[in-house]
């Protein structure tokens, strides 16, 4: 099934939402990337017809979307929103949504069965949903936008507050959906999240689509700004020596005081392929590392600079 | 449709507001515990609890609980979907809005009814057993008649005051507003003023109405000069279904037009 979107503007008095967006969404995965504020709620809440758009239009498989509800019936959403009837248990609360869906009752627990096994919550399906963990709750709310088996998926930062076990299975399960030829759109503001679902990107700042298409030329485009890394190790001063060696590293900052050093390279890649090695070699053990500059604000103020 | 109403009725049972509601419903079998206790204990037997019987589910349930617990339970029709952030599992399924709608009013009919009817009834049973079974027994048709009206009453008032929480930040006020306010004021004015509130006709169908209205000599005066126009039972009967059906319609026609801008987590 196909997403059309026409000059899609929606404002709330003077703030903009989202501003003239026109893109197409064709089956498979489809990753709306883009920092918090971005606008990517605002544009799932226009694709699933929560929000009239102030101008332009969606249509699915040629249908507006904006107040028929029976195009719904192809659509499942899971919303950003940590929301829900937490006097209910998660069995409880997906298969009252397939109720809602107008399957009856038996076909109602058979999909509810199936959907709550997939996420691997068949344990604590009969829990409340109050008593739940943040990772369990997102993999409720995947139950509940998955079980009608719809044919366009809308997920909202799906991985959100998951454990790296749930993140795992939910990317492979949103990877295999894309592969059996159902139309996903995950939003996310971290770019390896959605790096490891598709190739297909939309990048949005600001309500404004910034760059549309392969992920590997948006990668470029970010890998030309250089990056900055955070290691904490045990030898701070060994590892600035042998990083040094290398003419891509541009910077490094040191801080002895907490063992850890900030690294400005212009070949991330390459950087992390050697990284591993010379820890090894010169046996430092590295404790943490991350990437200030993954932020994806600061990518996108590069971006659009 | 049955299972919309049944959800969204286990929905409203787990809502404090309807804890307190059920509370507060308490208030008038309270007071006719104390009426019985003095009656008995000072063995007042003189002061007839059964002839106070129209008086005090007038006032008490006509005037209080039922414009009460429709302003909290109706003003949260829609708005307690959205403060909770729950609308849009309502609003992306394939469910016409207006079901939506009937559902929750549904389920709120008969929390309130349920909730009116185990107060009525108890103040009731209270209230009569004072004079025996056999009062008890020959009143019951006044019991049904009046729970008649108040359900009537909650059809009204729940959408009307729905669609206040659906257009207005503060529905719990404005309908405070204009329960103890207009309903009451304007109720009271001489001449067919009176035509323009719920609780005009919802008097109309109350039972043992005669007994109940208070009279002074000025209010006869006015209703001389400015003689109200007389409705029939079924005329009253029909309004209130009308203003019913319009509230409902209205109620509806906004969850259409109307978007939910939730606040994100």
């Amino acid at each position: 099934m196909k997403i059309d979107v026409l000059n899609l503007s929606k404002w709330y008095g003077q703030v903009i939402g989202v501003n003239n967006l026109n893109f197409i969404i064709e089956p498979g995965v489809t990753g709306f990337l883009g920092p918090n504020g971005a606008g990517k709620t605002t544009l799932l809440r226009l694709l699933t017809g929560q929000l009239k758009p102030s101008k332009g239009q969606v249509a699915i498989d040629g249908e507006i979307v904006w107040n028929n509800h029976e195009i719904l019936r192809k659509v499942g959403y899971c919303p950003e929103m940590d929301a829900f009837w937490s006097y209910l248990t998660g069995w409880e609360f997906v298969c009252s949504t397939m109720r809602m869906h107008g399957f009856t009752n038996a076909e109602a627990e058979e999909r509810s069965q199936k959907a709550i096994g997939t996420m691997d919550m068949a344990e604590a399906q009969h829990k409340r949903i109050g008593g739940y963990s943040k990772g369990m709750r997102q993999r409720i709310k995947m139950a509940q936008a998955i079980a009608h088996d719809p044919d366009i998926l809308f997920l909202d930062e799906p991985l959100n507050g998951m454990d790296p076990l749930g993140r795992h299975t939910t990317m492979q399960l949103i990877k295999q959906l894309g592969q059996d030829g159902k139309t996903v759109v995950v939003s996310s503001h971290v770019l390896h999240e959605v790096e490891q679902m598709t190739d297909t990107i939309l990048l949005i700042n600001h309500g404004r689509l910034l760059a549309e298409g392969n992920i590997y030329e948006i990668r470029r485009l970010i890998d030309t700004h250089p990056l900055q890394v955070t290691i904490r190790c045990d030898n701070v001063n060994v590892l600035t020596a042998k990083l040094l060696e290398f003419d891509d590293v541009m910077s490094v900052q040191f801080d002895r005081e907490r063992n850890q050093l900030t690294v400005e390279t212009n070949r991330p890649d390459d950087f992390h392929l050697r990284l591993p090695k010379i820890a090894l070699d010169n046996g430092i053990q590295i404790h943490s590392l991350w990437s200030p500059d993954e932020n994806l604000e600061a990518v996108f103020d590069y971006l659009v600079r | 449709m049955g299972f919309l109403v049944g959800f969204f009725l286990k929905s409203g049972i787990h809502s404090r507001r309807t804890i307190w509601m059920a509370i507060l419903s308490l208030i008038p079998v309270g007071c006719s515990l104390i009426l019985w206790l003095v009656r008995t204990l000072l063995e007042r037997e003189g002061v007839s609890l059964v002839s106070l019987y129209p008086q005090m589910s007038f006032f008490l349930f006509l005037h209080f609980l039922l414009p009460l617990m429709s302003v909290f339970i109706g003003a949260a029709v829609i708005a307690d979907e959205v403060e909770e952030r729950t609308l849009p599992y309502l609003i992306t399924r394939p469910l016409p809005r207006r079901n939506i709608v009937l559902g929750k009013l549904m389920a709120g009919t008969l929390t309130v009814a349920f909730i009116l009817f185990v107060s009525l009834a108890l103040t009731y049973t209270l209230m009569m057993l004072s004079e025996g079974v056999t009062g008890w027994a020959s009143n019951l048709k006044i019991l049904l008649q009046s729970m008649g009206v108040l359900i009537l009453g909650t059809m009204v008032y729940l959408p009307l005051f729905g669609l206040l929480g659906g257009i207005l930040n503060r529905p719990v006020l404005a309908g405070l507003l204009f329960i103890f306010g207009w309903e009451s004021t304007v109720g009271m004015f001489p001449g067919n003023a009176k035509l323009f509130t719920v609780v005009h006709y919802l008097h109309v169908l109350f039972p043992r109405m005669q007994q109940i209205r208070l009279r002074n000599a000025q209010s006869a005066l006015l209703d001389m000069v400015l003689p109200a126009k007389q409705i029939a039972p079924i005329t009253a009967i029909l309004i209130l279904i009308l203003m019913s059906a319009i509230f409902v319609g209205l109620l509806s026609a906004l969850l259409y037009i109307k978007e939910y801008r939730l606040e994100q987590s």
